[in-house]
């Protein structure tokens, strides 16, 4: 029978199979699991005999049931047939989505009997989306603009956002705008610094992405890197740039205040709104309770007055599930939401920045450009187009953008250089829903973004005491990874994809139409009247809407587009007319002062003119900070007039304009007299404003070029010569020597014809490498000088340790990337998932742990983050290469904010502290106590660290630490440090995986995955299964990774969310692949050891910057003075980089000319705006000191920037497949023997 | 007798465009037959179909009678279809040799813990290794055995791929323009190649070739002539040559490439 019923169920369709599994994972979470307790997952429990946690059933039921909503929706998308159903369908979806919460959420309560009440308040959720869908569109439209143009996936992008937070900030700090920065406040807002410090961080910012883009991604473009390789590329400029600004601004949170105004109470909208409020869960009431409706009802009428008195009605029976209300409490006045001008200016801003560029990219010559070249460059060259000049464009304009959005994001919140990193995941998330590189598409994504962030933080909050999750509160910030996650899922190809599609479709049938109309030919014409009334009527005719009539859409849209936003920039100017000085503009402030009438009185008193004695700073005399004040005041009045005086030509003007081009077009319509000969000039006259505006914004790169050309060829005319016979020398010499080498050494030549790249080379290389750095890691000092050989040994025990751990995770990294091509963004989430089971499986019960023993709870964990990768595989098998490195490392960041706020995955303390600690550690007690002692509460050793001291209690720690002669001061032995143990563990456990892998690869498995990365098409078309083997590599690697958390959880003995971080772990490891070489493990292992002895290496620095008698004491102190001065003396610096770009002339290295233009430019900008006070903002008490961790960062990044550049395949590169020589040597023989 | 393959009512549209209207036809087994057509009358996208690279919008493909409609390319393999690109792709960063390592069916077989574990111990493997160098030496690159793909030129690439997709031992060998850009001599002894794999082996190849000329004179059993996304004609190289409506529909476009 159940043969039968497997039978008709594969014959169904996959829709009718989808809705049998939905409806079963929806009846089984919500009725059976979440309700009553009985679904699946608890009959999984009760197998497991209870001992799952009661949270993790639900929050597993949770999951199943939104799974089975997504799933629901993903019906839409792939089942239902193309119709309009299908479309509101679709676009309901989010709405769908959201009950589908609510109903899990009721589902949840109503079983744990609790209750939960969450308001949502409609002016706040939509005044929170558009401030975060404007961030997120900030980073977005550069990600998309990098994507068209240059086709990668920038992780630099968010750094850009950061450049002009910081850019934003220093401005104001600069002398120039001084008085205002600190000024007290007076209850206006003033305009002009912010004006200029949002064009100068969009101009500097874009011009920090001309510089970026030549000194690194110009000579990948010419190398014809792959985008896989720009995008790591881009993460090395990632590290640079968040490095560089942790040394100069330090870790501390700053804010950007262009006028102090902007924080005061009254500088907000009071807007009213409604509100819904839900009551979730349990919802009867006991006898003697009563609830207290938001709804009003009218109870009597007041006698004087004779209005109804209203009051809130009382229920005592249950609360209701849902209410909706407007008032108060007191029932009469409105409910109010704030909305800071602060938070409401960031939308306006970008939005409009956004839109500008827009108009750019569609209506403009250059966008044409921009668009040819993001189609095919090598065409788009060969038409005329100066691909080179259009890459810069690009590069200037994505990171200006960026740039204005992070300034003006600047104002709204304190923030460090980590702030920009926390948007970059959801803006990726924008634009993969929005469809890669479609800018319509990442508006309406954004939107869709901003508010998923803005609903789940009143959810989040309202559900978060009754589940006894407060924490959830902070996790707001990463329900746009979820999204995204589930997104990718569902529609990879994103919003703009249909949307494009959709367009498509729509040009078709509209020309479909027009055909069978011609044919059968009614060519009937628009009625005259109904195109009379519509030009006639102004509001239609500003809206163009008889454009519309005449199937004009185009001219429509550009006339509606003209109106709408003359309309917004009428509104815009006269909200800022309003709250600034502009002459006899009276603000809020204004208003309630009743002495004044005009804001410039609230300054001037009542005299209402502006002098330097209204200065705030102004005492008895006259100083120079009055004057300032006085002339920077003037100016900005000047500015709040001429804003004003245009606004009042503008919005009279305008209009009248487009209603009489209006009249002129309805007479054309009308008098049907060659309706194109209007149309036909002001497209010529358009085009030639066009041209010339793209003229315009070409001159500076041209004069910029051409002059630098002049100097170029001038150069080159004059050394040429000289340059070329040396270099020709130098290559016959070169020459020479390898040809005498290859002459003397004929077995060589033979073995070393493919240099690293074959096995005896490869090999060679190797030991020489492992050999230098581990004759490095013995010369490595220890600050402390007593007990040397104790301090050593802990100190190589914990290098090899960490290298350990470091080479577990390459080795990850590089069978997923480097051999299978999936390009994994995210191996701390296997290693924390590896790190979090061991630690919470081992942990004793009494601090929420399990008590397993360790060797079966790591087997476990292994087990677990493999099954991980296994389950990782099939949803995300048809994404794209650049798509799985942002879900995996979404995928790490979900667990990273877990681990902060998730209860279940709190273990080792009682309280409520964050983080997995005390867990057993594994021969810990073996170690140090021997095998005849139990150790326990019960026997005389409570601890490992009673052996420890006791020293009657030999174990194999004190023979190890008598054979290493570990002396202390006094002479007396003491035992081997507990890490030695691990380190040979972590050595043994490499030994034998890397033993496993190689076996592995070299079996036709190998060769299988290789053929996957190349091309996976191609091999499933050569009978692969390719699904299951990335789902193999991905679940080996995971495995692999798992140990390494593993290790990583011992050797740290007790962690907290901050090791998750990417930059601790995963840009560390991928420092290490390509510095080591991709695809080759013994790479894996010189490229850990690098990273690791690197680390190390600034550790010694960090304790040495302190005293002089520590070693390397020199050396920290000349990187802190190497600092000091390129801080202080930014002329002198300037100076060396004019130096190096004439060296760059004269020597004919591009590079190395823009590597001296770019540092002039950098360091006379920080001559000019970074004075004596930026000095004591960023550095406590005005001390310049390095911070070591940054420039360990900063150097990461340089590596990794060089190593691509400069031996992109490593420095053990990949061994390709060739196999002895005598075999073909013998085929060869045998095939001429057959010929014959 | 059944056919190897069996194409009926293929129909492919993409968006609003039809590529493929309506295409029928057969090949049996030991067949050596060509499909040729104007550009963009939808021989490779017929390919495609067969293949399991793109789903038909409708008809059916029947590969020795199993309906292969909803499978995965790989698994399409399995039935003994192999198939080539039009444009070459090979694996880049992988030696020559070992692009016609990977084809081969039944690597893991029999033990699978074996081969992964064991892998330079077996015969099996050598054995593939001899069969790629034969291979290699029967299309004269030989010498390229130890080069990446990469390094390859243009016509070396086209061997190779031939070689590689004789590496799957396949009952049914689909190429798509096996010989363009490859010097007329070498074009010749790979066909010639093929007509003698086909006689002494009995697998069925079908080959798309742009140039009509050149099949008409290369021994092969049958040809399909298809136009605009239909079948115009099946017939032997005789009864195309003198076909009115080929030469009017085709040949007209041969004669100004040649």
């Amino acid at each position: 029978m159940f043969q039968q019923i497997r039978e008709n169920y594969y014959q169904l369709t996959s829709f009718k199979k989808r809705i049998i599994i939905i409806s079963f994972l929806f009846f089984d979470s919500l009725i059976l699991g979440l309700t009553y307790g009985n679904g699946t997952i608890n009959l999984i429990d009760i197998l497991l005999f209870g001992n799952l946690p009661n949270d993790l059933i639900w929050l597993m039921q949770i999951l199943e049931s939104i799974s089975a909503g997504f799933l629901f929706i993903k019906m839409f998308f792939d089942d239902l047939p193309k119709s309009n159903v299908r479309t509101i369908l679709i676009m309901m979806s989010p709405l769908f989505l959201l009950v589908i919460v609510f109903v899990t959420l009721e589902a949840l309560l109503q079983g744990l009997n609790t209750r939960a009440t969450i308001t949502l308040d409609l002016v706040s959720i939509s005044t929170g989306t558009l401030t975060w869908a404007s961030t997120y569109l900030a980073i977005a439209i550069g990600l998309t603009l990098t994507y068209k143009v240059q086709r990668y996936g920038n992780f630099a992008q968010s750094e850009f956002f950061m450049i002009g937070m910081y850019l934003a900030m220093i401005l104001v700090w600069s002398d120039y705008f001084v008085p205002m920065y600190d000024a007290p406040r007076d209850g206006v807002l003033t305009w002009s610094v912010l004006s200029w410090t949002l064009i100068g961080a969009f101009i500097l910012t874009g011009i920090a992405g001309i510089i970026i883009d030549r000194l690194v991604y110009r000579g990948f473009r010419e190398q014809n890197a792959s985008p896989q390789v720009m995008m790591i590329a881009s993460l090395g400029v990632a590290l640079i740039l968040r490095a560089l600004t942790y040394l100069r601004f330090g870790a501390s949170r700053n804010m950007f205040e262009p006028d102090a105004d902007w924080r005061m109470p009254t500088m907000r909208w009071e807007i009213p709104t409604s509100k819904f409020r839900f009551n979730l869960g349990q919802r009867n009431l006991e006898s003697g309770q009563t609830y207290n409706h938001y709804n009003c009802e009218q109870t009597g009428i007041d006698e004087i007055t004779g209005e109804p008195i209203l009051s809130r009605i009382v229920s005592e029976d249950s609360r209701p599930f849902f209410e909706l209300y407007d008032t108060n409490i007191d029932c009469i006045t409105q409910a109010t939401t704030n909305y800071a001008y602060y938070k409401g200016i960031v939308p306006v801003v970008i939005f409009s920045s956004v839109f500008i560029l827009l108009l750019l990219l569609t209506k403009t010559r250059l966008g044409r450009k921009m668009r040819a070249v993001a189609d095919n460059p090598e065409l788009a060259a060969s038409s005329g187009i100066n691909v080179e000049k259009i890459q810069l464009t690009s590069a200037f304009l994505s990171a200006g953008i960026s740039g204005i959005g992070g300034a003006i994001f600047a104002i709204t919140l304190r923030y460090n250089p980590e702030t920009a990193f926390t948007l970059l995941l959801p803006s990726f998330a924008v634009i993969v829903l929005g469809t890669i590189g479609s800018i319509p598409g990442a508006i309406v994504a954004s939107l869709i973004i901003g508010f998923v962030r803005a609903l789940s933080s009143p959810i989040l909050i309202g559900i978060g005491s009754p589940l006894e999750r407060s924490n959830y509160t902070a996790m707001d910030g990463v329900m746009p990874y979820i999204f995204l996650v589930a997104v990718l899922m569902i529609m990879p190809e994103g919003i703009g994809d249909s949307y494009e599609k959709w367009k498509v479709d729509r040009l078709r049938t509209k020309r479909a139409k027009e055909e069978s109309r011609r044919q059968s030919g009614q060519n009937k014409k628009p009625s005259e009247k109904i195109t009379f009334l519509l030009a006639i009527f102004p509001p239609t005719a500003l809206l163009g809407l008889h454009n519309w009539w005449n199937n004009r859409t185009d001219k429509a849209q550009n006339m509606a587009f003209l109106s709408l936003g003359g309309y917004a920039i009428h509104r815009i100017l006269l909200f800022i007319k309003n709250n600034s000085f502009s002459p006899s503009a009276c603000s809020e402030s204004c208003i309630a002062n009743s002495q004044v009438d005009s804001n410039i009185g609230l300054i001037t008193g009542n005299d209402e003119i502006l002098q330097p004695e209204d200065s705030p700073y102004f005492a008895d005399t006259l100083s120079d900070i009055d004057i300032s004040w006085f002339n920077l005041m003037e100016k900005e009045i000047w500015f709040v007039d001429f804003l004003s005086s245009f606004d009042s030509i503008l919005w009279p003007l305008l209009p009248i304009i487009i209603y009489a081009l209006a009249l002129f077009q309805c007479i054309e319509f009308i008098s049907n007299e060659s309706p194109n000969k209007i149309s036909k000039k002001s497209i010529s006259t358009f085009q030639s404003i066009n041209t010339s505006f793209t003229n315009f914004i070409h001159i500076f790169f041209d004069m910029a070029d051409k002059s630098f050309n002049r100097v170029t060829s001038t150069f080159n005319t004059l050394i040429s010569p000289i340059f070329s016979s040396f270099s020709n020398i130098v290559n016959l010499q070169y020459q020479g020597l390898i040809l005498s080498t290859k002459k003397n050494f004929p077995i060589l030549e033979t073995r070393l014809r493919y240099g690293r790249e074959s096995i005896f080379g490869s090999n060679i290389t190797f030991v020489l490498l492992l050999s230098l750095l581990f004759l490095f890691m013995i010369w490595l000092p220890i600050s402390d000088s007593e007990n040397w050989n104790f301090n050593k040994t802990l100190q190589v025990s914990n290098i090899l340790l960490t290298l350990s751990i470091f080479i577990l995770m390459s080795f990850s990294l590089n069978l997923h990337t480097g051999i299978t091509g999936m390009v994994n963004f995210g191996v701390i989430f296997f290693v924390g998932v590896g790190a979090i089971t061991v630690g919470i499986l081992t942990a004793p019960t009494e601090v929420h742990g399990y008590g397993w023993p360790v060797f079966p709870a790591t087997i476990f964990a292994i087990l677990l983050a493999a099954s991980f990768g296994w389950a990782l595989a099939y949803p995300t098998a048809r994404l794209r290469m650049d798509y799985f490195a942002i879900v995996t490392i979404s995928l790490g960041e979900i667990v990273r904010v877990l681990l902060a706020g998730e209860p279940l995955l709190r273990v080792g303390s009682i309280g409520s502290a964050i983080g997995i600690s005390k867990y057993t550690l594994p021969l810990k007690n073996w170690w140090f106590c021997g095998p005849d002692i139990s150790v326990g509460p019960n026997s005389d050793y409570i601890s490992a660290d009673t052996c420890r001291s006791d020293e009657l209690v030999n174990g194999p720690a004190n023979m190890v630490g008598e054979f290493l002669n570990l002396s202390d001061s006094n002479g007396i032995i003491e035992p081997a440090p507990y890490m030695f143990l691990l380190a040979v563990m972590g050595i043994l456990s490499v030994l034998l995986i890397w033993w496993f892998l190689e076996t592995l690869l070299s079996s036709p498995w190998g060769r299988i995955l290789k053929a996957i990365r190349e091309d996976e098409e191609v091999a499933q078309h050569h009978g692969h299964d390719i699904l299951k083997h990335k789902a193999a590599s991905l679940a080996l690697g995971a495995g692999i990774a798992g140990l390494a958390g593993a290790f990583w959880a011992w050797k740290l003995t007790g962690f907290d969310p901050s090791i998750m971080a990417p930059a601790r772990s995963t840009f560390l490891v991928w420092a290490a692949f390509i510095i080591g070489g991709k695809a080759n493990n013994k790479g894996m292992i010189i490229g850990a050891f690098i990273i690791v002895l690197m680390e190390f290496v600034f550790n010694v620095l960090v304790a040495a910057q302190g005293s002089s008698d520590l070693p390397l004491h020199s050396t920290a102190d000349s990187i802190d003075r190497l600092f000091q001065w390129s801080i202080t003396n930014q002329w002198e610096a300037s100076k060396i980089f004019i130096l190096i770009s004439l060296v760059g002339l004269i020597l004919q290295r591009r590079l190395i000319t823009d590597i001296g233009l770019s540092g002039t430019f950098v360091f006379l900008f920080t001559l000019i705006m970074l004075g004596e006070r930026s000095i004591t903002e960023s550095f406590s008490g005005g001390i310049l000191k390095v911070d070591m961790a940054y420039v360990k960062v900063l150097l990461i990044g340089c590596l990794m920037l060089f190593s691509l550049k400069l031996n992109p395949k490593g420095l053990i590169p990949e061994v390709p497949f060739r196999p002895k020589k005598e075999l073909m040597v013998k085929s060869i023989v045998i095939s001429e023997g057959d010929d014959k | 007798m059944q056919p190897v393959l069996r194409v009926e009512n293929l129909r492919k549209e993409f968006g609003g465009l039809v590529a493929v209207k309506d295409v029928s036809f057969e090949i049996f087994e030991g067949e050596f037959v060509g499909l040729i057509g104007p550009n963009g009358c939808g021989k490779s996208t017929t390919f495609n179909c067969i293949s399991g690279l793109l789903e038909q919008t409708t008809g059916k493909i029947e590969i020795y009678g199993k309906n292969v409609s909803k499978m995965r390319p790989d698994q399409i393999h399995s039935l003994g279809m192999t198939r080539t690109f039009q444009h070459t792709r090979l694996w880049r960063e992988m030696t020559v040799i070992e692009n016609l390592l990977v084809p081969p069916r039944n690597q893991f077989s029999p033990s699978m813990i074996k081969s992964l574990l064991l892998p330079n111990s077996r015969k099996a493997e050598e054995e593939r290794l001899q069969e790629a160098y034969n291979i290699l030496e029967e299309l004269e690159v030989p010498h390229m055995a130890e080069n990446l793909a990469s390094e390859l030129s243009g016509g070396q690439s086209k061997l190779v791929d031939i070689g590689r997709s004789r590496m799957g031992s396949p009952k049914l060998l689909l190429l798509d323009e096996p010989v363009a850009g490859v010097a007329g001599p070498l074009a010749m002894k790979i066909f010639n190649n093929l007509r003698k794999t086909v006689d002494e082996t009995g697998i069925s190849i079908l080959i798309i070739e742009h140039n009509m000329d050149f099949i008409l004179r290369q021994g092969v059993d049958r040809i399909i002539v298809m136009n605009e996304g239909e079948v115009l004609m099946v017939g032997t190289p005789e009864e195309v040559k003198s076909n009115r409506a080929v030469i009017e529909a085709y040949l007209g476009s041969v004669g100004e490439e040649e």
